[in-house]
């Protein structure tokens, strides 16, 4: 597959999966009904006043189902894109943003806000302390990162194999503190726990999609100069530096950037598994390892399959709402290993 | 009686000294006395509905621990904890030297309850609440545990009646409110609401809504837009810890467009108080009717001395 075939399949899936999502859900309002809810709100100039007919289903598409999409789409493309980079930074296909300890960071720091979080929710103001939880995920897996990355640098320079292991440490020592706090929960708390962990859509308002929004952008913009970088990476720190790559600025961009973008991510869906690793595998697969065109196809890639997924999670157990994580593991996962077989030796780029 | 309980021969010996007591009241003894010192006063309860419960019979002092969820009466958090009731350890609760242990159904883990059913102390193990009818059922079983029949019947009794009066005015309401119970708020997330077969569905049962998400089992996350299409009148939220800010929730993407939301039908309830399934549920329970019922007219309930914060005596 070229490389402009693979982008445009890559465009093309998700522009179905979009349409997908807005049009795919437990209530039945299917493309045609969507194409009349949508001419209905625009002949009459918004939605107030809009006929009684309609006004169920505006509100399905305009405050549930559209900003839904939007933030699935943003979410599956924050984790596909963190996923490529951070798997050309370490320089190895296994890697993915929770090497840099983001989501243990965001788990713990979420499980603190369960558990510990009532007395301090009303010295908040309202609109926030409904986001408590996802606002300290969020602090919670940045924080995590940052003092990461500020371990393993010493006089201006980042060790990669300092990082891993510190990031494997400080996984641990996250993970000690959630376990305590797991221990300590009662049941109610626990429930709301591991429902976050296996990650939702669910909820999602403009309000909380502006939040995210930012974070997720900046590491959008960075991509072009991390594609080079990252390029150049490839042959090796040394040979990256004579080509006359900043080695340090990169990688610092990268993590950073990665990091914000997946405690966005994670603070706004949860901790949602194998979208970061599988859809930059995916892309390579197809178009080969170079950056430039890996790190937007990931991006678009990740988003498709994140909307996908998370169409299969609101209906196939309504009107309950099967954990998107459990989707994205239960079809991506057996997928994954089908192309692993069947293009045995030449995953890694 | 179906209430399932464990007896080990030491509570078989403890019941005995119960019936020994109760044939001293035949003697014109002070009978609860004597049962009561047949359980002793170093109780351990495991469960807020069940502390709740020793605390209506008037024998909170006789309480040497509590577990986490006992938060009601506010002397119950005063008393030393054992830790959540679902995940005890057998030594830490054995170390008090308790003369009787009282536990909710759910008690556990199950290698716990062993341990300390094979332990010389009597241990009764109370069977899940499924029917309003088991209210009173867990009382009186509570109540002989410890030793306090007497007060055990009565509480029983006074307990049913209330919830009688509540059943007998909300048979009279013509519609049944379309109703969804939430575990608290949702975080940021979905909603997570009671299906059939949940603690959720009974509290229900005795506010007299009707369950919108019945199709499902046990409390599980909903999906947005299906809240929507199931078009709860009503919305219940339980409060399990912090107080619940019923506007949060109302804003809720799921429910903004909702009947419960026009209608200002979106009610907190306390957890512990209306799925514990404590002696307060006939009262809470009217209280979250009244908010949904806001134009059916309800009989005052006699006010009890364990709906009030401080102990009885």
């Amino acid at each position: 597959m070229t490389k402009f075939s693979g982008v445009s399949a890559a465009i093309a899936l998700l522009v179905f999966a979009v349409v997908a999502s807005l049009s795919i859900g437990p209530v039945a309002i299917g493309p045609t009904r969507l194409g009349e809810v949508f001419n209905a709100i625009v002949a009459n100039g918004g939605r107030a006043g809009l006929p009684a007919e309609f006004v169920r289903d505006a509100t399905i598409l305009a405050d549930i189902r559209a900003p839904r999409t939007v933030l699935g789409a943003l979410v599956g493309a924050a984790m596909a894109l963190a996923g490529a980079v951070m798997q050309g930074m370490f320089r190895n296909p296994l890697a993915d943003p929770g090497l840099i300890g983001v989501s243990s960071g965001a788990a713990f720091a979420a499980v603190s806000w369960i558990v510990l979080g009532e007395g301090v929710a009303h010295l908040l103001p309202q609109a926030l302390a409904e986001l408590g939880m996802p606002l300290a995920a969020f602090a919670g897996g940045l924080a995590t990162t940052l003092l990461l990355a500020r371990i393993a640098s010493r006089d201006g320079r980042t060790e990669i194999a300092v990082m891993l292991l510190a990031g494997v440490a400080l996984g641990a020592l996250s993970a000690a503190g959630t376990g305590l706090l797991v221990f300590t929960a009662r049941d109610d708390q626990l429930r709301a726990f591991l429902f976050w962990t296996l990650g939702s859509l669910g909820g999602a308002t403009w309000f909380k999609i502006a939040l995210a929004l930012p974070f997720m952008l900046a590491l959008g913009l960075a991509a072009p100069f991390l594609a080079r970088g990252l390029d150049a990476v490839a042959l090796g720190e040394r040979a990256a530096f004579h080509v006359g790559i900043d080695v340090e600025r990169l990688k610092r961009v990268a993590v950073v950037g990665v990091a914000a973008a997946v405690a966005a991510a994670v603070a706004s869906a949860g901790t949602i598994g194998f979208v970061g690793l599988a859809a930059p595998h995916l892309v390579r697969l197809a178009i080969g390892p170079g950056h430039r065109a890996l790190l937007p196809a990931s991006a678009v890639l990740g988003a498709a399959l994140l909307l996908l997924s998370d169409v299969a999670a609101r209906t196939l157990a309504t009107p309950a709402e099967l954990p998107i994580g459990v989707v994205t593991a239960a079809f991506g996962a057996p997928f994954f290993l089908w192309l692993l077989m069947r293009r045995r030796g030449r995953m890694v780029g | 009686m179906s209430e399932a309980r464990e007896l080990h021969p030491a509570a078989e010996i403890s019941r005995r000294a119960v019936l020994l007591g109760m044939s001293a009241s035949a003697l014109a003894l002070r009978p609860s006395q004597a049962m009561a010192k047949a359980a002793g006063d170093k109780i351990v309860t495991l469960g807020g509905g069940v502390t709740e419960i020793v605390y209506a019979l008037g024998a909170g002092d006789r309480i040497v621990a509590v577990d986490l969820t006992s938060t009601y009466p506010a002397a119950a958090r005063g008393k030393p904890n054992v830790g959540y009731y679902r995940r005890l350890s057998a030594e830490g609760v054995l170390a008090l030297a308790p003369t009787a242990i009282v536990a909710a159904d759910g008690a556990g883990p199950k290698e716990t309850m062993d341990v300390l059913a094979s332990a010389a102390v009597p241990l009764v193990s109370l069977a899940e609440v499924r029917r309003p009818g088991d209210v009173a059922t867990r009382i009186r079983a509570v109540a002989e545990a410890i030793g306090e029949q007497e007060r055990g019947t009565a509480l029983a009794d006074a307990v049913s009646a209330d919830l009688s009066t509540l059943a007998e005015d909300i048979f009279h309401i013509q519609k049944r409110q379309r109703t969804l119970i939430l575990l608290g708020p949702s975080n940021g997330g979905p909603l997570t609401a009671a299906g059939s077969q949940s603690t959720g569905a009974l509290a229900l049962e005795l506010v007299g809504g009707d369950n919108v998400a019945a199709s499902m089992t046990g409390w599980k996350p909903l999906v947005d837009e299906a809240v929507l299409a199931l078009y709860p009148e009503a919305v219940i939220v339980m409060a399990t810890g912090a107080p619940v800010s019923v506007d949060a929730v109302a804003r809720h993407p799921a429910l903004a467009g909702s009947a419960a939301v026009r209608d200002n039908r979106v009610v907190a309830a306390d957890a512990l108080g209306l799925v514990g399934f404590g002696p307060r549920v006939a009262h809470i329970a009217q209280g979250v009717a009244k908010r949904i019922y806001s134009d059916q007219a309800f009989r005052e309930l006699p006010a009890r001395p364990w709906t009030e914060q401080a102990p009885p005596k």
